[in-house]
């Protein structure tokens, strides 16, 4: 699977159509129209949040939806410095970064190995990664769930970091190979005509223009392990809890602590709104390597 | 490159996957043959006994049911309803950015809390309850066993659609202009044109997409496990559920190794043409 240059252009040039007729105005009016309905459904839900997050508890709940109010913060305030929310960000970016610079050193190098290999075996680690990335995680949980305890490790970040690398590898390299292979040979094997060795090309060489691409890939493993709920919620109790799991115990269905949680997703739902709009390149990049063979 | 560097190189990433993906895996096989309860004394093999017991548990079955059901309804309308957009925005002449940026908030915004505010809005008091209210609908939607699956079927397809959208513009964008053209000349409409140009040069992605979204459909666990708890009743528990609720609610880890045994079969026999058919492209690639 390659990503075919064509597609990470986003330039208008590149930018085509299935028709060549002229296109008239109502036409795009009404395909923006439509386009602009889901746009509405799908971002209603979050701007509903934050405006329940600015609310006064009494306004939150008020039946019909209060329209005008006083905004107030008072609900962040409350989350992070009286409920200690903090220690949960701090959890949550600990185990998060932990994940991505593990998963991307390991999965570099394997995506590299295997994106040169042609051998068989490279060919069924692949294939068996792909079917490993079928299989639902509490195949591998249960058992660490055991491990954990027996070993002292449940509720540490190692534990988390570790099962979340090891979850998220297969996806890391498939995505990481099919970046490198749309590297040529060519460059490396000038180095390595020039002196260097195997690993030294591989490093000065090919990582320095990998650039984009790892971004990409740290992007994703960055989403998967931020994101991630079930495996903390298995293997956490009290010390490692990063935000998925925090937010789910708060109370969702208590409407006094409406515009409490709604607080909390919003403040989990920031970072991810500013790599929606600062990186968004990278992201369709990452999304359609996956699809789009050349 | 030379099969002793490609090990090298492999190596970090393959102990990783065989110690902590590999053993794992079949440390649970082993323990879907014991008898095992948190807490209680060390696993002791049971021969079948798990398997018998997941088996005639009508609550599996159940959740086995919705599972597939979830998977039957939302892969389709993820399919059809990207693919809408995919071509709305291909046709789109401006604004493409600002369209992608809003679609893809669903996508990447944390689950749990995704999940949260949509439950939110179909609540009592929610702004989409109050909504409907107007136009004469009051459902409860947590609290009706038809709706809650409705709104569990609702939220996954409103996550992934973005997904299927931008994989199909991106193969829209990268596709080759001959054909279209010619069709164009052929007097083709734009109907047409998009029945036998455009549907068949991006069949694999549509396989792509099928495949991913039936994966993710058959491990639904997060919005099961926030919104509804798997109720009214027992009517949302997925496999994913009901497996983690045998095994950390009622705390027996054997029994619930063997419900995931069975649900990881399943899988993998469901998936299995998908699979077969990534076997194949990936032998052709790599020749």
């Amino acid at each position: 699977m390659r990503v075919s240059p064509a597609v990470t252009k986003n330039s208008a040039a590149r930018t085509r159509s299935l028709s060549h007729a002229p296109r008239r105005n109502l036409t795009q009016f009404v395909i923006a129209a439509l386009l602009g309905c889901w746009m509405i459904a799908a971002v209603t839900p979050f701007i509903w949040t934050f405006l329940t997050s600015i609310k006064k508890t009494v306004d939150a709940f008020a039946n019909p939806p209060v329209w005008f109010f006083e905004p107030t913060f008072q609900a962040y305030r409350q989350l992070w410095v009286d409920e200690g929310f903090t220690r949960y960000l701090m959890n949550s970016a600990i185990i998060s970064l932990g994940t991505v610079f593990i998963s991307i050193s390991l999965g570099c190098l394997a995506g590299y190995g295997l994106s040169r290999y042609h051998g068989k075996a490279g060919f069924w680690i692949l294939f068996m990664a792909f079917v490993f990335r079928a299989l639902p995680r509490l195949t591998f949980l249960l058992p660490f769930y055991f491990i954990a305890r027996v070993t002292g490790s449940f509720d540490t970040y190692t534990l988390l970091i570790l099962v979340m690398v090891a979850i998220n590898q297969p996806f890391t390299i498939w995505m990481l190979r099919s970046f490198f292979a749309d590297i040529p040979d060519a460059l490396e094997e000038a180095a390595m005509v020039d002196g260097c060795n195997r690993f030294q090309a591989f490093w000065y060489v090919i990582v320095p223009i990998m650039g984009p691409g790892i971004v990409t890939a740290s992007i994703f493993s960055l989403l998967l392990a931020y994101n991630e709920y079930l495996i903390p919620l298995v293997l956490t109790a009290t010390n490692a809890v990063p935000l998925p799991v925090a937010i789910s115990q708060f109370g969702a269905e208590d409407i006094r602590y409406w515009s409490l949680s709604a607080a909390g997703g919003i403040s989990i739902a920031l970072p991810i709104l500013l790599i929606v709009i600062f990186l968004q390149r990278y992201l369709v990049k990452g999304l359609t390597s996956g699809a789009v063979k050349s | 490159m030379k099969a002793k560097e490609f090990w090298v190189f492999a190596a970090p990433s393959l102990l990783i996957m065989v110690l902590l993906m590999v053993g794992p895996l079949l440390f649970t096989l082993y323990l879907s043959f014991s008898q095992y309860s948190l807490g209680g004394a060390a696993p002791r093999l049971n021969g079948l006994d798990n398997y018998a017991t997941v088996l005639s548990d009508p609550a599996f079955w159940r959740a086995v049911s919705f599972t597939l059901s979830y998977v039957a309804i939302a892969v389709p309308l993820i399919v059809l309803i990207g693919f809408g957009l995919a071509l709305l925005l291909t046709e789109l002449r401006r604004g493409k950015r600002l369209f992608i940026s809003a679609y893809l908030l669903p996508f990447v915004v944390t689950p749990v809390v995704g999940t949260m505010i949509v439950a939110w809005l179909f609540r009592d008091r929610g702004f989409y309850s109050y909504l409907l209210s107007l136009i004469g609908v009051n459902v409860q939607w947590l609290a009706e066993p038809t709706a809650a699956r409705a709104l569990i079927i609702g939220y996954g397809v409103w996550a992934a659609v973005p997904f299927a959208m931008l994989m199909l513009y991106a193969g829209m964008q990268a596709m080759s202009q001959d054909p279209i053209e010619a069709a164009i000349v052929d007097g083709a409409t734009w109907g047409q044109r998009v029945r036998y140009v455009v549907v068949p040069s991006l069949q694999p992605i549509f396989l792509f997409i099928i495949m991913i979204t039936m994966m993710d459909g058959f491990r639904l666990f997060d919005s099961v496990a926030i919104m509804t708890r798997g109720g009214p009743g027992g009517a949302t528990t997925t496999a994913m559920y009901y497996t983690y609720g045998v095994a950390f609610g009622d705390q027996l880890l054997g029994r619930g190794s063997a419900a995931i045994v069975l649900c990881m079969i399943g899988i993998l026999i469901l998936l299995s043409p998908f699979l077969y058919r990534t076997y194949q492209d990936t032998v052709k690639q790599r020749t």
